[in-house]
């Protein structure tokens, strides 16, 4: 049987030495679907995460990948299976050079590398692969850097190549840890510009874990909404966002007040995020089939907001 | 019944004999805990320090007639927290931020040169046969036995005082006094600690001391009671039980480390007394009778390594605020501009035939050795550029993994007859094997773990295996020596010396280029990614395991060729010169000082071991400059031991250039010619207008 979930994750639970950190946690990722997932500090999103790549062994649960149960495998067994990801705090090969992360990814997807090959010289990147790590790179907005050394990069670009050499895994889903943590509002937004480009045009799934709640707002069309180790709520991103239940139990008037701080930072760019944030709502509350209204969204929202990208990268 | 009394008795006496040992052990292990746990400096040299503190306090006894208290004075109280102190101000203030693997190669230089300091500076030698005295009148001739099983001679027991007393006043420091709770919160974070108004330095400053000083009073202690001479390397024992200890530990309980430290000493003691036994009922564990009571700390330390869970949980110990730092600046350009890419190789062309002309037909046989030397060393050295540059693991079994290629030469030749050269690919691959399988458990733990697993395999295979007859020869090779004929290839002999260097270039130009293959290819590049982020390697579906397994094999193969040149080279095996763990460590110091991750810095590595002694400090370069011998100054020859000390102390900068002095400055050389070369191109390109290709790679 074939399922329509590219992830499938179902009652993982994990204790930490009596203390529960994960409890029954089950979620769904669809083909090609933009999910996030929330909480506040030690809600358990980061052990979720770890759980859902294999860096952590959950005590109960399944992780599915593709309808493949994938709980017992290693961490790089799931990236070859299928799940890329990014990390909070960016890591990077480094005294590498650009293309050389994606190039590295490429040869290892491929599968192509062997022994002899190095021995006999043939281990050097060959044309098809450089210029399938360019094509990326263009998409990515990182064809200038390419020969520049990763340690000369700003955070953002550094985040870049961490998308760009996750997608040269080819990926059938995408974790993004934080993306925005370390990034200012006008980088976020750029960030989360190129990616849904890239996602609707490759259609890869993208489950994002994020503390900025504006940009889940924007960039998902379902959540998850963790705390204390359980799912507190889950549904269309803006109604869930909008619920009772995760007003009081986790955003409460810290949103409104972290939102009015956010706008008094930086003034010029008040307005698109206004826009943006504005133009989500209403397409969320007029159309109630969600997912696809969220595909259009994501398909349509990042031209109008290209041109800005492009000339910040 | 009376069986089951005896037992017990020797029981109870192979514990009372365990305990004095155990005793040191533990104070070493808490020394050893505590720079640790203070500066996250895992000391290798701890060994030395010891060393240098019973050296001092022998030669104040012997030869200065000082009174006991006024020797323990200076070789424990003084000189020991000195040492301390000023490694700790000049070297490991400045490391505080990086990363433990590059601290450890810091200490492996320093456990090298050390020892050749304090001996040049303090005009020690190691006198055989000259048994050291310990810290009371007559401590190894006067005896008490207050059970009635074992009598404890009176070092044993002023030992034992001793370090009760130093563990009481160390618990007491800890547990009572402002600044053993500060050197718990340095531990944690340094910076996190500073911003809290203490000042992280001091009381780091206060622990290396204290450390050092506990380094010391474990020298002073223990020769007596374990050593017949005292040479530095017997130390270097000590710190490996005391490695073990302090693992038990996970390195950081002071208290385990304690008792780790008693509980080794007297599981060696018991082990001692009853293998003897069993070895009598079976024979296949006669060898191991003879050999293993000096091997059992490397195989506890193995076992921890392997079996302890609390290792395989452990991390390195990292400042939450290290990120904080900026980003290290970026490598000077790799592309070098396209004259000076002409011009380096017209340089190199030239040199090389000068020098290998000047070799063929004008040296005398001693520098066409010297140079062979070189020649088969630095075919050696690429196995640690593998290994260390590339895949960036600290491997100190090199000496092990050469030896077992060496060896299975002289035993092919001596069995069975088998061409050299074919031997040699033999042993090669044995050692590939060896390699891959002594990796194999101890892979995950990555960084000082695995270095310090590849130590206790590298003193493992020489207390134990080299011993074995079909390994090392055993009895025939005490007697005839471990010889081994010079290769024969149709109608080249290679017994000719000149001969066997042009075969020694062709190995190591051949191990050059497949070593350059394997850099540019698949295996070099996963191999930097993983060096450059595990974590991140593995989210794209790289196994680091997998990767490294490789690189341990390939080195070992490189190591075991080499290996079997060097015995090929020589006519025997030579192993205690050749290929002992301690001399494979000043192999890798060597190397990372020099440049650890290209292949010219293994090739200047090999030859500043052959011709550094002969052509410097010998001052053969400048008695050819001045063209005349007897106008030698008289500060000529210089002491072979500045070799140790030179390239001891050049690996501290292992942890800001882990590219290596010679590389760090042709990047900085490279990247000054670049610039210049680029501007002249430019001013060209403004007049002329003409084509310009940029660099050439």
């Amino acid at each position: 049987m074939i399922s329509p979930d590219v992830l499938a994750v179902s009652g993982i639970k994990k204790t930490f030495s009596g203390i529960v950190a994960l409890d029954d946690v089950s979620l769904t990722v669809e083909t090609g679907e933009r999910v996030g997932l929330i909480g506040p500090n030690g809600a358990g999103k980061t052990t979720l995460f770890n759980c859902l790549l294999g860096i952590l062994r959950p005590d109960a649960g399944q992780v599915e990948l593709n309808g493949v149960d994938v709980t017992g495998h290693r961490v790089h067994k799931r990236a070859q299976a299928g799940m890329g990801r990014t990390f909070q705090r960016i890591e990077l090969f480094s005294d590498t050079t650009v293309r050389e992360h994606l190039l590295i990814a490429e040869r290892v997807r491929n599968n192509s590398g062997a022994f002899w090959k190095d021995l006999l010289g043939r281990g050097r990147p060959n044309a098809a692969e450089i210029s399938a790590c360019d094509a990326v790179l263009e998409m990515l907005g990182l064809g200038e850097v390419a020969e520049v050394p990763i340690e000369s990069l700003s955070l953002g670009q550094g985040r870049l190549v961490e998308v760009g050499r996750a997608l040269m895994t080819d990926p059938q889903i995408l974790l993004l840890d934080e993306p925005s943590s370390g990034l200012d509002r006008s980088e976020t937004n750029a960030l989360a510009a190129t990616l849904g480009a890239i996602q609707s045009e490759r259609g890869f799934a993208i489950l994002l874990v994020e503390h900025d709640v504006e940009l889940v707002a924007e960039f998902t069309t379902r959540l998850y909404v963790l705390d204390f180790g359980q799912l507190i709520a889950h549904g269309p991103t803006t109604e869930t966002l909008a619920s009772p239940a995760v007003r009081n139990a986790y955003l409460g008037a810290g949103a409104a007040v972290a939102g009015a701080a956010d706008d008094a930072a930086d003034p010029p760019k008040a307005d698109t995020k206004r826009g943006l944030g504005v133009a989500g709502a209403a397409d969320g509350a007029a159309d109630p089939p969600r997912t696809d209204t969220g595909r259009e969204l994501g398909a349509g929202d990042p031209p109008g907001a290209e041109p800005g990208t492009g000339g910040e990268l | 019944m009376i069986l089951a009394s005896s037992f017990l008795e020797d029981l109870l006496r192979s514990v009372l004999q365990g305990t004095p040992s155990g005793a040191v052990f533990a104070l070493v292990a808490i020394g050893f805990v505590l720079t640790y746990k203070t500066s996250g400096v895992f000391n290798l040299a701890f060994g030395a320090q010891a060393y240098i503190s019973a050296a001092m306090f022998f030669k104040a006894r012997t030869q200065w007639n000082w009174s006991i208290p006024l020797s323990v004075l200076v070789s424990v109280f003084v000189l020991a927290p000195a040492i301390g102190v000023v490694l700790e101000r000049f070297l490991f203030r400045h490391l505080r931020t990086a990363s433990a693997v590059s601290k450890l190669v810091v200490t492996i230089g320093l456990s090298v040169a050390l020892p050749a300091l304090f001996e040049i500076f303090a005009d020690y030698a190691p006198v055989a046969g000259r048994a050291p005295t310990g810290i009371v009148p007559e401590g190894g001739s006067v005896f008490y036995d207050p059970l009635g099983v074992y009598p404890f001679s009176r070092d044993e027991l002023a030992a034992m005082g001793v370090i009760l007393a130093a563990v009481i006043v160390l618990g007491a420091i800890f547990r009572f006094t402002p600044v053993g709770l500060q050197m718990r919160a340095v531990v944690e974070s340094p910076r996190m600690t500073e911003l809290n108004g203490i000042a992280a330095d001091r009381v780091s400053a206060f622990a290396w001391a204290l450390s050092s000083t506990f380094a010391g009073m474990a020298g002073v202690l223990i020769a007596p009671i374990r050593f017949n001479t005292l040479i530095s390397t017997d130390f270097f024992n000590v710190v490996f039980v005391a490695i073990a200890a302090a693992a038990i530990g996970r390195l950081v309980s002071l208290p385990r480390a304690l008792i780790g430290g008693i509980g080794l000493g007297w599981f060696i003691a018991v082990f001692n007394t009853f293998l003897p036994r069993w070895a009598d009922d079976h024979t296949w564990l006669r060898p191991l009778r003879d050999n293993f009571s000096n091997s059992l700390p490397f195989v506890v330390l193995f076992a921890i390594l392997v079996f302890w869970p609390a290792i395989r949980r452990a991390t390195d110990v990292g400042d939450p605020l290290s990120g904080v730092d900026p980003p290290p600046a970026a490598p000077a350009a790799t592309e070098r501009h396209r004259l000076l890419t002409r011009f380096t190789l017209l340089f190199a062309v030239g040199f090389f035939l000068f020098v290998g002309l000047t070799v063929f037909f004008r040296a005398d046989r001693s520098w066409v050795f010297l140079v062979t030397s070189a020649v088969v060393l630095s075919t050696v050295y690429l196995s640690i550029t593998v290994i260390t540059g590339f895949a960036g693991q600290i491997s100190l079994c090199q000496g092990a993994f050469a030896a077992i290629g060496g060896f299975t030469v002289f035993q092919m030749a001596d069995r069975f007859d088998l061409s050299v050269l074919l031997a040699a690919l033999i042993g090669a691959s044995i050692a590939a094997l060896v390699g891959a399988i002594m990796s194999l458990p101890v892979l995950r733990l990555g960084g000082i773990w695995l270095a310090i697993a590849t130590l206790a395999f590298a003193f493992f295979f020489d207390a134990v295996l080299v011993r074995m007859s079909w390994i090392g020869g055993g009895d025939t090779a005490l007697l005839q020596g471990t010889r081994v004929p010079r290769p024969i290839l149709g109608p080249i002999d290679f017994g000719n010396d000149k001969s066997f260097l042009a075969l020694a270039v062709v190995v190591f130009v051949i191990t050059s280029l497949a070593v350059i293959q394997l850099r540019e290819g698949t295996i070099g590049r996963t191999l930097r990614a993983i060096r450059g982020s595990e974590v991140a390697a593995e989210s794209i579906g790289i196994s680091p395991a997998k990767a490294r397994i490789a690189a341990f094999a390939t080195s070992a193969f490189i190591a075991g060729l080499g290996g079997a040149m060097m015995t090929m080279h020589q006519e025997n095996v030579n192993y205690q010169n050749n290929f002992s763990p301690v001399g494979s460590l000043f192999w890798l110091v060597l190397v990372v000082t020099l440049s650890v991750r290209t292949v010219e810095g293994a090739a200047q590595a090999g030859a500043a071991f052959s011709m550094f002694e002969p052509l410097i400090l010998k001052g053969e370069l400048f008695a050819w400059l001045l063209r005349a011998e007897h106008r030698l100054p008289g500060f000529f020859p210089i002491s072979g031991k500045w070799r140790f000390i030179l390239f001891g102390l050049g690996a501290m900068q292992f942890a800001r250039h882990p590219e290596g002095l010679l590389e760090h400055g042709k990047r900085r050389a490279t990247a000054g010619l670049n610039r210049r070369l680029a501007r002249r191109d430019q001013t060209r390109l403004v007049s002329r207008s003409a084509d310009s290709g940029g660099g050439a790679t």
